[in-house]
């Protein structure tokens, strides 16, 4: 705190002897030479742009498919008319959690981040170790390169890995093929790994960084300390470096199980080529568009209400979980 | 038959002998494995390996434009009948232009669909670029509808869709839920394709889930 507050009074000060004396009548900040100088409202101000858009962009889409959730939509005769929307709270709800697709997205996706998250996380936190380790070298060159795949929108990524899955282009099978096998990429119980894979390539390098940025704030007195008590690169990586970027590892967890929760982009780009393996409705999102084909968007939106609901409570209890010790 | 209610028709007996039919092509063998529009499909169009693509008149114009291999090897050909001398023709795809609810200028939207769809020199680019087919009846002399193709081999492939389009079956059309059937038939075939299930429980389970959908929202349906 008092490194940062020093270049702060240095800067003041210098302002106060080109700019002269705050014009009278500003409230002067209580402490020392910090003065506020356009009033109480400036804060808010600042504030405003962010606060319009957030309620703008985020809230009111919220609360709108919220409301939206509660009415049934009603067609009549031939639906030739415009459809009317009854007020009904617990109509869609009802529909979905009898819905089998939907209920099977779900499943799916649990599965999914069950899998995929760990392992993720896991190759992330070994590449932040080694290339955080004393004897690694080209780091610049290696945390580069494992943080590229990020760079690639997820769509164009997912097309690529679609051009070495299909059957008639795969590059990967063409090499297998004189070995004697192939993999089944678009196998109906292969596919999820197929599309976990490419997840797993686009933001195993995000991760890695973050946690990265966390083994340097590790302070290097007690890695020294370690290393002077002869504790070896593996025990100081598992007992001193682990321990100390938890905190980055529960948060990208969380955000990894919010990832899984809304995936889409890469299913939906392998969906026309995958010989039927990823149905229109094989993740909640994808089920919610597929309401929205047949006009139903208030069903639509309990999908994504319970969506919403499933994810915050998993990110909750997964944060209160590992963060119980912490306090004590 | 009840006037104010949908026939949802998409299991019927009919469609039923269309898909046992292609289930046996496919158990043959006899069907490509290219996705449509994948860039495997073209190749497919172009090396000679896809040997028939059954489609609609637009379906040239995709076949000239992505698979140039292919030129001079491939023909028009009337639709193949279940019965000797039929003359039965379906629609698959076709646009229209149509105007919105709250346009600022209904009249002049109005204007430019009517000159995109009767106009002699608008609806000659369209069918020279996009292989479009008029539904205006004036526009059926128009002279690009007489020229031979060279990537055909010379034919003259719009007096096949001419000898056609008189015989559109037109006591049918798109359903109120048209979007999400086409994705669950699309999951059925899909399913099919892999070997679990056949194209005719494709029909069956689309045909279920959209009566399903359809009385879920209200909708009049006579089956």
């Amino acid at each position: 705190m008092t490194d940062a507050a020093a270049p702060a009074d240095t800067r003041s000060s210098s302002e106060g002897a080109t700019g002269g004396p705050p014009p009278a009548g500003s409230r002067r900040a209580p402490a020392g030479p910090r003065q506020r100088r356009r009033g109480s409202r400036s804060p808010l101000l600042f504030c405003a742009p962010f606060v319009v858009l957030f309620l703008g962009m985020y809230v009111a889409p919220i609360v709108y498919a919220a409301v939206k959730s509660l009415y049934t939509v009603r067609r009549s005769g031939l639906g030739l008319t415009p459809p009317t929307e009854e007020f009904d709270p617990f109509g869609n709800y009802g529909r979905a959690l009898d819905d089998g697709a939907f209920l099977s997205s779900l499943g799916r996706i649990v599965l999914f981040g069950v899998v995929q998250v760990p392992v993720m996380l896991g190759a992330a936190l070994v590449l932040a170790l080694l290339i955080d380790s004393r004897s690694a070298r080209g780091k610049g060159f290696f945390r580069l390169s494992g943080f590229l795949p990020y760079a690639i929108p997820g769509v164009s990524a997912a097309l690529v890995w679609s051009f070495m899955y299909s059957p008639q282009s795969s590059p990967v099978n063409r090499m297998l093929e004189p070995l004697g096998f192939t993999v089944p990429f678009f196998d109906s119980d292969l596919v999820l790994w197929s599309v976990a894979n490419i997840v797993t390539w686009s933001w195993t390098g995000y991760n890695m960084i973050i946690v990265y940025a966390a083994l340097q704030s590790i302070p290097a007195e007690v890695l020294e300390a370690a290393r002077m008590d002869g504790a070896s690169a593996v025990r100081i990586a598992w007992s001193i470096k682990v321990p100390g970027v938890r905190g980055a590892l529960v948060l990208t967890a969380v955000f990894s199980i919010i990832g899984s929760a809304q995936l889409y982009n890469e299913p939906v780009v392998l969906q026309p080529v995958s010989d039927g393996a990823v149905s229109s409705t094989f993740t909640p999102i994808m089920s919610a568009q597929s309401a929205i084909a047949a006009g139903n968007y208030p069903y639509a939106a309990a999908q994504s209400v319970l969506l919403a609901v499933l994810v915050g409570v998993v990110s909750f209890v997964f944060f209160k979980f590992t963060t119980r010790g912490e306090q004590e | 038959m009840k006037d104010d209610a949908w026939q949802v028709t998409i299991g019927s007996q009919a469609n039923r002998k269309v898909a046992d039919y292609w289930q046996g092509l496919v158990d043959e063998g006899l069907v490509s494995g290219a996705p449509m529009y994948d860039q495997a499909w073209y190749t497919g169009l172009g090396n000679g390996d896809i040997a028939t693509v059954v489609g609609a008149v637009w379906q040239a114009g995709v076949i000239k434009g992505g698979a140039a291999k292919g030129s001079g090897k491939w023909a028009v050909a009337p639709m193949p009948q279940w019965t000797e001398g039929g003359d039965q023709v379906g629609n698959a795809g076709g646009s229209a232009t149509a105007v919105l609810d709250g346009c600022d200028a209904p009249e002049a939207a109005w204007e430019f669909a009517h000159w995109l769809s009767t106009d002699r020199k608008a609806f000659g680019a369209l069918v020279d670029e996009a292989g479009l087919y008029p539904a205006a009846k004036d526009l059926l002399d128009l002279p690009q509808l007489k020229a031979g193709d060279p990537y055909f081999g010379g034919q003259k492939i719009y007096d096949v869709v001419a000898q056609a389009s008189p015989h559109v079956n037109s006591s049918w059309t798109w359903g109120p839920l048209m979007t999400r059937t086409a994705a669950d038939l699309n999951d059925g075939l899909g399913k099919a394709w892999a070997g679990k299930g056949t194209l005719a429980g494709a029909l069956e389970a689309t045909q279920r889930a959209t009566v399903n959908e359809m009385r879920k929202q209200g909708l009049e349906v006579a089956e």
